[in-house]
């Protein structure tokens, strides 16, 4: 029989290691790809997932089950990944208007049919990179709702904000990276 | 609700997280306006360039490498405190076994020294044995 996650949490607090491991298993094809996309580097994604589980191994006394353990695993990936993103103001500086100034050609293309498979690599970094420049409440809420498929009160509860401020976050990423498409649409582009 | 107020709804009603009747009202705007029923398409290309086309990587070495990375197993309380005792008791076991017998001074030992110092005085053989110090012990009290 297969245990859930609250059982194998309670578990591995108790200090049955392989009931951790099995955690590990299970999530973390979710948290390295939440990652990778909350740090808008792919590169990144495994390091920062496995830095999030060794929290979360140090935390586990502090899981009461309140909430599913994917939720309370992704707030800890929230916060480490917003730790990780202040430390880089460089990154964080470009707009994107300035990223579809410049990178106009590869949006096109990226966004066009007919992708070519061997300019998948280069696309996931512009897309990385667009993502980016998002403010990061918006960047997160917007990667925990399409990449992970929480629920706004999930959300909420990853992020620590009211629904509203989800709905907020959501609405407004998906409006600026909407404007900085059709920008480039109307000036030939998509 | 006007064209504006349903349009700022389409984010929400896309994740399904509109209750009726907000629901049933972007729904039926979406069929009617053109502007908003492209948007979502847009989105919809958007979304999957950004975020859905991402690999989901599954290894059994992300898992040993994480498994490897966790701190130390902390001892069992129950061990924390027996490993010390059970040290002492053991280190007193091998002090007794390994300790010369010849160390040990009883009464008759002592008896056989003090007949061994009064023999060479008095120039004669001393006891060697217990049994030797007992049938002198008697000799002697017999006088």
């Amino acid at each position: 029989m297969q245990l859930d996650d609250g059982e194998l949490a309670r578990r591995a607090g108790e200090g049955e290691r392989d009931a951790f491991a099995e955690l590990v298993r299970r999530h973390h094809p979710a948290l390295i790809r939440f990652c990778s996309a909350a740090l808008g580097d792919a590169s990144r994604g495994e390091d920062a997932a496995q830095e999030v589980f060794l929290k979360a191994f140090r935390a586990l006394e502090g899981f009461g089950g309140r909430s599913a353990f994917a939720t309370w695993l992704h707030r800890i990936a929230v916060n480490h990944c917003l730790d990780l993103r202040r430390a880089e103001a460089r990154r964080r500086s470009d707009s994107l208007d300035a990223i579809v100034e410049r990178e106009g050609e590869r949006l096109e293309r990226a966004l066009g049919a007919g992708r070519d498979p061997a300019a998948e690599l280069e696309e996931r970094e512009l897309a990385d990179r667009l993502l980016s420049a998002l403010p990061e409440e918006q960047r997160l809420a917007l990667v925990l709702r399409e990449t992970q498929g929480l629920s706004y009160e999930e959300i909420a509860a990853a992020m620590a904000c009211s629904l509203d401020s989800v709905k907020a976050r959501l609405r407004r990423a998906r409006a600026a990276l909407l404007e900085a498409a059709r920008h480039f649409s109307d000036s030939g582009g998509v | 609700m006007d064209h504006d107020e349903l349009r700022l709804r389409l984010s929400a009603y896309r994740d399904g997280e509109l209750a009726e009747p907000e629901r049933a009202a972007v729904a039926a705007h979406l069929a009617a306006c053109p502007g908003c029923r492209s948007e979502a398409r847009a989105w919809e290309g958007l979304a999957r360039f950004l975020l859905k086309d991402r690999p989901a990587p599954s290894s059994a070495a992300f898992t040993a490498r994480v498994m490897a990375a966790l701190p130390a197993a902390e001892p069992e309380p129950g061990w924390a405190w027996w490993a010390p005792a059970f040290g002492l008791a053991a280190a007193m076991l091998a002090f007794s076994l390994l300790s010369p017998r010849w160390q040990t001074v009883t009464t008759d030992s002592l008896l056989l020294a003090d007949l061994s110092a009064d023999a060479a005085a008095a120039g004669t053989v001393a006891p060697r044995t217990a049994a030797d110090g007992d049938l002198l012990g008697s000799v002697l009290e017999s006088r």
